[in-house]
C-alpha cells in the first residue's frame, strides 16, 4: 500500500501503487524519484518529491531487515539520492503493510506538520509548537504526546533552515534519537515541506502474510546461520563497532587525517573501537547495541560522559574519523560531543567533519582543537551566516574559504578512506550515482579486511571489476530492508545470499534466481543514472577531485591513478 | 634486530602489559611473521589481516631491522 500527501492541500490518498509492484527499498526509492520527479526540478520547490520505503523484507522479522529508504533529488549533489536508515521505523511500516509514502508539494503556510501512520491510516496533523526545535527535543514532545512505542523520524533546526547537510534522525529501539538518514541533505527537502516529523505506529498490526512460510523460515535459518558464524558479523561487529576501523585503516596508510593531507594518524588509537569499548565497559555504557528490530549483528552503541550520563549513541566509524582523525582530534569525548550536537541541530556528521576539516584548512579554526569545533557546530544550530556556510556543507565551505583541497565528489564529502589508498572504493566515490558515498560499493572488503578475496588497495589493477560488483549487488541489497553489514557474511559464505535469495521469493511467491536480483541491481543503477543524466550529471563528473590524483598521500607515498577512461567502463553492464 | 608490533582488536590480549597494543620486539635476523606469532604466543588462526608497514604481508614474510607489524584478527565496519 502507497500514501501520497500533498502538502499544499494536505490531502491524502492511498493506493496500491500497481506500477511499482515487486520493488522495495532502495529500488523501489529510485523508480518514484525518477518516474515523478522533473530531474531539472529544484530540490527544495514544489516539483520535488520526499518518499520513504520499506525493503521487500521490512516487517518480517528476518534477521537484520529493519532497514528503510529515504528518497529525493538531494539539495547537497543535485542527483538522485537513496538514504538508508535503521532504528524501529523500518519494521513498523512493514508491519503496517506500507511500502510507499510519498510526499509532493510545498505547503501554503511555514509551520510544522506531523504524519501519522497507524493502522487506522494516515493523518496530517499541525504542531507548531515543534517549530525552532532540535531533534532531541522534538522526539521527547511527540512521546509525550504518542506514547514512548511509536517510532519517530524528524529533523532539527538545520532541515527546517534547509541546510544542503541537514539529515533526518530516527529514534532506535529505546526512542533515542541515534540514527540519522544523513547524506544528501534530504531533511533539507523535509524542511522545505514543513513536514517536522513522521510517525509510525504499528500497534494491532499482525505478522506481515507470507507467499510460503516454511520457505521463508529455511531462507531466514540459512543468513542467520551465516551471521552468526562470520567472525566479522558474530564478534568484531557486536564487540568493537565500525569504529574498530579507525586503526586497521591508520595501519594501512588509508585513514583521511588533517583534511585528507596523511593517511595515517597518531591519535588514532584514542579515537578507534578497542577504546570506544574499553570506555563504554568503564562507564556503564554499551556496545554491541542493536539499531533496529531482528538485528542479530548488534554493531551500534551508548555512549555515556564522564559522570556516566547518556551523552550520545550509535557513535559511528564515520563520525569518529570525521570528527576526529579528518579534524586531527584525538578525543573521544570532544567527537562524542560533537556526535550529539550533530544528530540533534539535524546534520550529516560525515559531512560537518570534513567540512571542518575544509575550514580548518582555510583557517576558521587550528586541526586539533576540538573545543573550536564544537563551538563551530554550534554557529550550525544557531543559523549564524558562518553557521549556514558550514551547513551547507564542505564543498560551499570550500569555495567561501578559497581551500583547494576539497574532498567531494559531485558535492558530496568523501568518506573515512582515502583513495589513494584504498583505491577500489575511490572508484566507487568516483562513479557512484549518489555522490562520493562508500557504502554504493564498500571495495573496502577485498582491499583491506581480506573479505571476499583479496585486491591491494595500492594498484589500480582489479578496482574498476571490484567497485561494479559490489555496487551491483549493494543496489540489491539496499532493496531488501538489510542492513548492508549482512554483506560480510554474504561475500565469505555462499548460504547466505541463498537463504536472501529464498526468503524475498517466500514472502512474495517469486521464483526468482540471484541472477534476477542482481539484474535489479542493474535497474536501479540504470534508473539512478538516468536520472542523473536528466540533471545534466553525467560520466564527465564520475572523477575524484584533481588533488588526489597529484599529490601523494604519506606513508604510502601514492596517488590515485585508476586512467577516467577506466572509470566509464563501471556501468559496462 | 628490533621491530615494532602493533597488535589489534582481540589480539591485544596476548600483551595485557601494553593496553594500546604497541610492543616493541628484539627478534632473531631473518626471523619470518609466522615465527613473530609463536614468540608473541598468537595462533595463525586468529590472525586476519598482516600488515608490514601498512602493507598486506603474509605469514612467510621475512621482516627486516626496523619494520613495524600491524596484526589484527577478522573485523569489519562501514
Ligand atoms: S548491524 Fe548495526 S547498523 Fe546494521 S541493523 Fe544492526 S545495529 Fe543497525
Amino acid at each position: 500500500m502507497f500514501y501520497r500527501v500533498n502538502m499544499a492541500t494536505l490531502a491524502v490518498s492511498k493506493d496500491d501503487g500497481a506500477q511499482y509492484q515487486g520493488l522495495g527499498g532502495r529500488a523501489l526509492s529510485s523508480r518514484i524519484v525518477s518516474a515523478e520527479v522533473d530531474p531539472q526540478a529544484h530540490p527544495l520547490g514544489a516539483s520535488n518529491k520526499l518518499v520513504f520505503v520499506t525493503g521487500l523484507l521490512s516487517g518480517t522479522g528476518a534477521p537484520n531487515a529493519g532497514r528503510m529508504s529515504l528518497g529525493a533529488k538531494s539539495p547537497l549533489t543535485g542527483t538522485i539520492k537513496e538514504s538508508n536508515v535503521g532504528g524501529a521505523m523500518g519494521n513498523k511500516l512493514g508491519r503496517l503493510g506500507i511500502r510507499g509514502i510519498i510526499v509532493e508539494d510545498l505547503p501554503a503556510k511555514d509551520t510544522a506538520y506531523v504524519l501519522k501512520v497507524s493502522a487506522a491510516g494516515l493523518v496530517v496533523e499541525e504542531m507548531p509548537e515543534l517549530k525552532g526545535l532540535d531533534i532531541y527535543d522534538t522526539v521527547a514532545k511527540l512521546q509525550q504526546k504518542y506514547g514512548e512505542k511509536v517510532a519517530i523520524g524528524c529533523i532539527g533546526t538545520a532541515g527546517e533552515n534547509k541546510m544542503a547537510s541537514a539529515c533526518v534522525g530516527f529514534t532506535d529501539m529505546e526512542g533515542a534519537p541515534t540514527r540519522q538518514a544523513g547524506r544528501g541533505g534530504l531533511g533539507a527537502v523535509m524542511g522545505s515541506k514543513s513536514v517536522k516529523a513522521i510517525i509510525a505506529d504499528d500497534a494491532g498490526t499482525q505478522m506481515v502474510p507470507f507467499a510460503d512460510e516454511a520457505a521463508f523460515r529455511a531462507g531466514t535459518k540459512k543468513l542467520a546461520n551465516a551471521l552468526l558464524t562470520h567472525p566479522v558479523t558474530s564478534q568484531g561487529l557486536p564487540t568493537y563497532g565500525t569504529d574498530v576501523l579507525v586503526n586497521i585503516l591508520s595501519e594501512a596508510g588509508g585513514l583521511p587525517t588533517r583534511n585528507f593531507s596523511s593517511g595515517r594518524f597518531e591519535g588514532a588509537n584514542n579515537i578507534g573501537g578497542e577504546t570506544l569499548n574499553a570506555t563504554a565497559k568503564e562507564r556503564g555504557g554499551k556496545t554491541g547495541h542493536a539499531c533496529s528490530p531482528g538485528c542479530i549483528i548488534r554493531c551500534s552503541n551508548i555512549y555515556k560522559d564522564k559522570k556516566g550520563e547518556v551523552l550520545t549513541g550509535g557513535l559511528e566509524y564515520e563520525s569518529c574519523w570525521s570528527l576526529g582523525a579528518d579534524i586531527g582530534v584525538d578525543n573521544l569525548d570532544d567527537i562524542a560531543v560533537m556526535n550529539r550536537l550533530c544528530d540533534d541541530i539535524g546534520v550529516d556528521t560525515i559531512e560537518m567533519g570534513v567540512t571542518l576539516g575544509v575550514a580548518m584548512e582555510g583557517g576558521v579554526a587550528s586541526f586539533g582543537d576540538g573545543k573550536a569545533a564544537i563551538e563551530l557546530i554550534k554557529e550550525v544550530g544557531k543559523a549564524t551566516p558562518l553557521g549556514r556556510i558550514l551547513g551547507g556543507g564542505a564543498e560551499l565551505t570550500g569555495k567561501t574559504y578559497g581551500v583547494r583541497r576539497v574532498p567531494t565528489v559531485k558535492g558530496q564529502a568523501i568518506p573515512a578512506y582515502d583513495p589513494r589508498a584504498v583505491k577500489g572504493v575511490g572508484v566507487t566515490y568516483a562513479t557512484t550515482t549518489m555522490g562520493a558515498d562508500h557504502t554504493a560499493g564498500y571495495s573496502v572488503t577485498a582491499n583491506i579486511l581480506s573479505v571476499g578475496g583479496k585486491v591491494d588497495p595500492l594498484k589500480p589493477e582489479g578496482q574498476v571489476d571490484l567497485s561494479r560488483n559490489l555496487q551491483i549487488a549493494t543496489a540489491f541489497l539496499d532493496s531488501t530492508g538489510l542492513c548492508l553489514f549482512v554483506a560480510f557474511a554474504v561475500l565469505d559464505i555462499p548460504e547466505a545470499l541463498d537463504g536472501i535469495v529464498e526468503m524475498c521469493n517466500a514472502r512474495f511467491g517469486w521464483n526468482k534466481t540471484a541472477g534476477d536480483y542482481l539484474e535489479m541491481g542493474k535497474q536501479v543503477l540504470r534508473d539512478e543514472r538516468a536520472f542523473n543524466a536528466g540533471a545534466g550529471i553525467g560520466a564527465g563528473d564520475d572523477d575524484l577531485p584533481e588533488f588526489f590524483r597529484k599529490e601523494p598521500l604519506p606513508p604510502h607515498n601514492t596517488v590515485f591513478d585508476i586512467p577516467k577512461k577506466d572509470l566509464d567502463t563501471v556501468f559496462n553492464f | 634486530m628490533r621491530l615494532e608490533v602493533r597488535l589489534y582488536a582481540t589480539l591485544r590480549q596476548a600483551a595485557p602489559a601494553s593496553p594500546d597494543g604497541v610492543v616493541p620486539l628484539d627478534i632473531p635476523d631473518g626471523a619470518t611473521v609466522a615465527e613473530v606469532l609463536g614468540l608473541v604466543k598468537i595462533d595463525p588462526a586468529d590472525v586476519r589481516m598482516i600488515m608490514v608497514n601498512g602493507v598486506a604481508a603474509e605469514l612467510g614474510r621475512t621482516l627486516m631491522d626496523g619494520d613495524r607489524l600491524g596484526l589484527f584478527p577478522p573485523l569489519g565496519g562501514g
